[in-house]
């Protein structure tokens, strides 16, 4: 499926930004994927060393294979997860609306959309040492409702798309507007 | 004595291996479904795809001269024999 269906995108509209979680979160994901992985190797020297009766004997050989085998199966299974999660929180932004897209688990989506004129504050956190380093942070949206406010994770450029929303807000407005003005 | 034959742990392991491909397909239906077939996400899956076809190839291969039929004791009579005696 294409971003245009995905967002059922109008005839006059552009998507300007697909924003995702800065590659740099994910790191730690990677790492506890490859220790986790290291595992039974580790536990191979060990079982090796101290109980080498339990890789000679067919039975416990075989359970021992087939245990390793579906572990490690288990293991790629949590990371394509983890991945999935990561990877489907988007922030799509054109020239008209913002639609945030927010996988919360893997049978757990919740997608807000809301029109940019009704943008009312943006606001842009960068905390901590590799975030200020990577560049990436938190863009809160508030709008006049109390029912949807847009946060948008770990995105790249914070400070960038929030100057960017702002100024399409602003602008989205004046189109408005003048609409309202039309018909009059 | 109660005794099951090997290959029932591998089937056990055949079903685990049905599950497993339910949950990669969804996976890959979730990546479709919202427009998130993109490079990055094609080469994940194609990493996730070769670990899998590496793991299930090295466990064929060290699993060749197993028989399967050889029966496994899951409970003899014999271990609890002297647990009740004074």
């Amino acid at each position: 499926m294409h971003l245009a269906a995905f967002i059922k995108q109008k005839s006059y509209e552009k998507i300007l930004y697909v924003l995702r979680h800065h590659w740099i979160t994910f790191v730690p994901i990677a790492v506890l994927f490859l220790i986790l992985m290291a595992i039974p190797f580790a536990l191979y020297f060990l079982v090796s060393s101290l109980f080498p009766a339990l890789l000679e004997n067919q039975i416990s050989y075989a359970m021992l294979v087939l245990f390793a085998s579906a572990y490690f199966l288990a293991i790629y299974l949590f990371f394509f997860t983890r991945f999935i999660e990561f990877y489907l929180d988007i922030t799509i932004v054109t020239n008209d609306r913002l639609m945030d897209v927010e996988q919360r688990s893997l049978f757990s989506r919740s997608i807000s959309e809301l029109d940019l004129y009704r943008i009312q504050d943006v606001t842009s956190d960068v905390h901590g040492v590799f975030a200020t380093f990577f560049n990436y942070g938190t863009v809160s949206i508030k709008t006049a409702s109390n029912n949807i406010n847009v946060v948008a994770h770990d995105i790249p450029r914070p400070n960038k798309i929030r100057e960017a929303l702002i100024q399409l807000a602003d602008q989205d407005r004046k189109y408005h507007i003048h609409d309202a003005t039309l018909n009059e | 004595m109660i005794q099951i034959p090997l290959y029932v742990f591998l089937f056990v392991y055949l079903l685990f291996l049905v599950v497993f491909l339910i949950f990669s397909l969804i996976h890959v239906y979730h990546i479709i479904a919202t427009a998130s077939l993109t490079l990055t996400s094609f080469l994940f899956c194609f990493l996730i795809f070769f670990l899998t076809i590496i793991t299930l190839y090295a466990t064929m291969s060290l699993l060749p001269d197993i028989d399967w039929k050889t029966p496994v004791t899951l409970l003899d009579a014999s271990w609890l024999g002297g647990l009740f005696s004074p």
